[in-house]
């Protein structure tokens, strides 16, 4: 099932094959057929497309009444607990871009609008019942939180929302931000690392100003190094999050990787995100055609292409913990000669020894990729045996490793209600609802604001 | 190389009924591979690996490779 991207009713969808593509086709009685490119080429849909390790969520807060993906949430039909949740902090922004998924306002709006924008934020206290509210509905291990917005470094109380969290009890706390205050003053990065932030979720597009001048509508390169700068000196973990658009830095991407390799270890990884047409984006045909959609597929041979086959297609793997569809991520560790080798041996990868849930599994995994952790030269736990090369393996993994991945978000003309039904994303909202953020942005957002 | 620990439990290999002696193993993960010093079985180079071991290096090792 899916839903007619102009009424937003549910309609029924047909997954198809034409050559080496696949479509979903979905018929509006009102408003016509719809058809969009879901899947294409190498690796292959049949091989990628396997069946997820979901854990259902602990807790139920709505009733179903309308069905997906009305309800959220989160409602009894959801199969996947969250592994991030979002808490948007903020409508306000200093950067008003071509592209935004949260539609967010320009602070270059009449005082007015920013005056009325401030008063619909979250209060410090109803953050702190959110926060309450997300450790009830994860008692084992509490979810890894992204503060978003909006720019959510334009609220003064950041550093005291984030120090609050860590408090009570949240061990990963990540920043969704363009960076611009972060290249503005390496103090206020410090302040943010010392309220015990663990990681930055940095914007960044590419490695030339042309490239923010379509996506972001200016030219922000030299802020955007500044802010690396920034985190590399305060030694605050760096994600690269690149939302890829066709056309504009889709031949960018390996450049992008050689860039990040250098900066490591404090660059943790990069994050790619595939343009979706939710929220705020510049002219679009009535209905987004094969070349205005970047699928998993193209994106992982792209990497290969563009790195010259320094980072293979091999390398990456589904998300299990999730929809297989929707995301993909790859595991390397960086050599002192800034090689990478990959650790996602395919016919390797499953570890039976955790007892922890596959979910619990994933939040530590994120926490532990994209937060910096020191070399620490391990002390010698036993004068009987000599592990000093284990130690050194050890120590190697956890502060030299370097991770790419991606999330190829939905939106209303690409829209599976089996693939929402298990994503593991999810936005907390001000009445204490957890909603899937794809579903958040095509559905909900307008009546959350 | 003479190694600086010894089988003071007077632990032997199941299968041959020997004694294990101090000696080097590889231990490989994914492409890496690198030596620790283990008591292996002087006949079929079995090694042992005691439970601190198990539940401390190898889990952490393990738990870092592990994926999502």
């Amino acid at each position: 099932m899916s839903i007619c991207p102009i009424c937003k009713k549910r309609v029924p969808v047909e997954r198809y094959q034409e050559g080496d593509k696949i479509y979903d086709r979905k018929i509006c009685p009102e408003h016509g057929i719809f058809k969009t490119l879901v899947w294409e080429g190498e690796p292959s849909y049949k091989d990628w497309n396997l069946t997820p390790d979901n854990v259902k969520p602990q807790g139920v807060k709505t009733e179903t009444v309308e069905g997906c993906p009305y309800d959220c949430g989160l409602c009894e039909n959801h199969k996947q607990e969250a592994c991030c949740v979002l808490i948007e902090l903020t409508n306000r922004c200093n950067q008003h871009c071509s592209f935004c998924f949260a539609n967010a306002q320009s602070s270059h709006q009449n005082i007015s609008d920013r005056t009325y924008c401030e008063s619909q934020e979250l209060t410090i206290e109803e953050i702190k019942e959110i926060y309450e509210f997300l450790l009830e509905q994860s008692p084992d291990r509490p979810f890894n939180i992204q503060l978003s917005g909006g720019e959510p470094t334009i609220r003064k109380d950041l550093p005291e929302i984030i120090a609050m969290g860590r408090e009570m009890g949240f061990p990963y706390i990540q920043l969704n931000t363009n960076g611009r205050k972060l290249a503005d003053s390496r103090e206020y990065v410090r302040t943010l690392k010392q309220a015990g932030l663990s990681s930055v979720f940095l914007q960044f597009d590419g490695l030339k100003d042309d490239i923010y001048l379509k996506t972001r509508g200016e030219r922000l390169l030299d802020k955007k190094i500044k802010a690396i700068e920034h985190c590399i000196c305060e030694q605050l973990g760096t994600v690269l999050v690149v939302t890829v658009v066709p056309k504009v830095n889709e031949d960018h991407i390996g450049e992008i990787i050689e860039f990040a390799i250098k900066k490591t270890p404090y660059l943790r990884g990069i994050h790619f995100q595939p343009v979706s047409y939710f929220g705020r984006f510049p002219g679009m045909p009535e209905m987004p055609g094969d070349d205005d959609r970047i699928t998993i597929p193209k994106l992982i041979r792209n990497i290969e292409l563009q790195t010259g086959g320094k980072v293979k297609k091999e390398a990456f793997v589904p998300l299990m913990t999730g929809h297989p569809l929707c995301s993909f991520h790859g595991n390397f560790i960086v050599g002192p000669d800034k090689s990478l080798t990959s650790l996602s041996d395919q016919s390797k990868r499953s570890c039976l020894c955790s007892k922890d849930t596959s979910i619990i599994r994933a939040r530590n995994y994120i926490a532990r990729k994209w937060s910096w952790q020191a070399y620490k030269k391990p002390l010698a736990e036993s004068t009987e045996y000599n592990f000093s090369e284990w130690d050194d393996y050890i120590q190697n993994l956890k502060s030299n490793s370097f991770s790419i991945t991606a999330m190829a978000f939905q939106d209303a003309w690409n829209l599976d209600l089996k693939r929402l039904e298990r994503c593991r994303v999810h936005v907390a909202t001000r009445d204490k609802r957890l909603i899937p953020f794809c579903a958040y942005n095509i559905i909900h957002r307008e009546k959350n604001q | 190389m003479k190694l600086e620990f010894e089988n003071k439990e007077g632990l032997m290999c199941s299968k041959c009924r020997l004694l294990l002696e101090p000696g080097k193993a590889h231990i490989t993960y994914l492409k890496s591979t690198f030596p620790v010093e283990l008591l292996t079985c002087p006949k079929c180079g079995e090694v042992y690996v005691p439970e601190d071991l198990a539940l401390g290096k190898m889990q952490e090792v393990e738990k870092n490779l592990e994926d999502k």
